[in-house]
């Protein structure tokens, strides 16, 4: 019999930390990731140094030359990095989506397909980094596995930056116009 | 202790019906109400209500048919203001982004259905109960919508300015606490009858307060409605967004040895 008074308890609960959540102030996206219109160089570029970094042959060779401590201080350092260049690619990733979801506000249509796939897919997006994340940081994950998603990355930003030149002056535009959007210019 | 509480009931009714009349004149006096016409409405419909369930009460008595269909019956009307009022505040925010704003109140109006649909049929099915499942449906329909507004205004990082923002708390609150006040009430018919109406206007009193704070000053004009893109500038990139998005997750889902099937 009280299992339903429960029930609704729970909802509205629930309803309550969402409300919370929502009116939290939000971070500057520009603090993470910079203004959109600024074309930055892809942090794509420093993955052969992160590959040297994690490479099996580096681990064995500081392990027999150096001692198990200093192989082991190295390992933790090059994970560190490593972990570092996965937030950088986190980084570029917010930016592009940030970029998609203000051209979705100031689109006069939006396909609600497009829009609740982008939700998913995000979700799914971050969980699997920190995933990844967390595999890294107990040594479980190691180049081929940084390689992968790099190469993602990589592809994704080639693509955007194609279609934004592609676009001219109506990508300028949408960039423009939100970051001003982002610096309360026009909202 | 029944008589204590219909005292106290007696009062907080009382200063709930000063506190509604204040925010009204507050209201008119900094000219909200033509930024804010249905909440005023609301607001206005609200005060009527009082003074008809008075009416009724002291006529016919707590015991009369008549007067507890007509004072539900009120309640039915002012229901249907409070979902308006919520309505005009989603417009407040979103009315400027037409190709959101037609996505948002689509969602909406399907969340609001399921979730209403699920409050009227969950529960007993005393027939006398339906009026009250009616009056939770409204109820969690509000807060579910008002919840909705706010995420979806921070996942665009569209503003909720003020007093819009607060106007929406204070329902969500509200309709939040009638949600839990009428399911108690379901559960427990006479023991919680005597003080759910004390309850109720406590809740509504928070909320009447929170909308005068919100409503202190007058409303700046309104923003400027932002320059809309070309259409065939959102037609062209969100489609690669979200197949370059589609293709990390699947590289993801192998490297972490769970496939996914892309849409």
């Amino acid at each position: 019999m009280t299992a339903f008074l429960y029930v609704v308890s729970g909802v509205a609960v629930l309803l309550l930390i969402l409300l919370g959540w929502a009116l939290r102030s939000p971070s500057d996206p520009r603090k993470k990731s910079g203004p959109l219109e600024e074309h930055r160089r892809s942090n794509i570029q420093y993955f052969p140094q992160i590959q040297q970094a994690l490479a099996a042959a580096d681990q064995k060779f500081l392990l027999e030359k150096g001692g198990t401590e200093l192989a082991r201080s190295v390992a933790r350092e090059r994970r560190k990095v490593a972990l570092s260049f996965l937030s950088a690619l986190d980084e570029e990733f917010s930016r592009l989506l940030r970029l998609a979801r203000i051209i979705s506000s100031l689109s006069p249509e939006v396909a609600p397909i497009q829009e609740f796939e982008r939700v998913r897919l995000t979700l799914a997006f971050r969980y699997r980094l920190q995933a990844l994340r967390v595999e890294l940081a107990l040594g479980a994950a190691g180049t081929p596995q940084l390689r992968a998603v790099s190469d993602i990355v990589s592809q994704l930003s080639v693509r955007m930056e194609t279609a934004m030149k592609e676009l001219g002056e109506r990508a300028a535009l949408a960039a423009e116009m939100a970051s001003a959007i982002e610096r309360g210019d026009l909202a | 202790m029944v008589a204590a509480i219909g005292q106290l009931e007696l009062y907080a009714w009382a200063a709930c019906f000063v506190l509604q009349v204040g925010l009204m004149v507050l209201l008119l006096v900094r000219r909200n109400h033509l930024r804010f016409p249905a909440f005023a409405c609301y607001l206005a419909g609200s005060l009527v209500q009082n003074v008809v369930q008075v009416v009724l009460y002291l006529h016919w008595g707590f015991n009369s048919k008549f007067a507890s269909v007509g004072a539900w019956s009120a309640q039915g009307v002012v229901s249907l203001l409070r979902t308006l009022a919520v309505l005009e505040v989603c417009y407040r925010v979103f009315g400027h982004y037409r190709g959101i704003w037609t996505l948002i109140w689509r969602t909406l109006l399907i969340g609001v259905m399921v979730i209403a649909f699920l409050a009227m049929t969950m529960g007993d099915r005393n027939l006398q109960l339906r009026i009250l499942y009616a009056d939770r449906a409204v109820s969690l329909a509000v807060a579910f919508v008002v919840v909705a507004l706010l995420l979806f205004a921070r996942y665009y990082r569209v503003q909720t300015e003020e007093p819009a923002q607060s106007i929406a708390v204070g329902f969500f609150l509200y309709s939040c606490f009638v949600v839990l006040n009428d399911t108690v009430l379901e559960r427990l018919p006479v023991a919680y009858y005597t003080i759910w109406n004390f309850v109720g206007t406590v809740a509504f009193t928070a909320s009447v307060l929170v909308w005068g704070w919100a409503l202190r000053h007058r409303t700046a004009e309104t923003a400027a409605s932002p320059e809309m893109l070309p259409a065939s500038v959102y037609k062209t990139l969100s489609p690669q967004v979200n197949s370059r998005l589609s293709l990390l997750n699947e590289r993801l889902s192998r490297l972490s040895g769970r496939e996914e099937q892309s849409p």
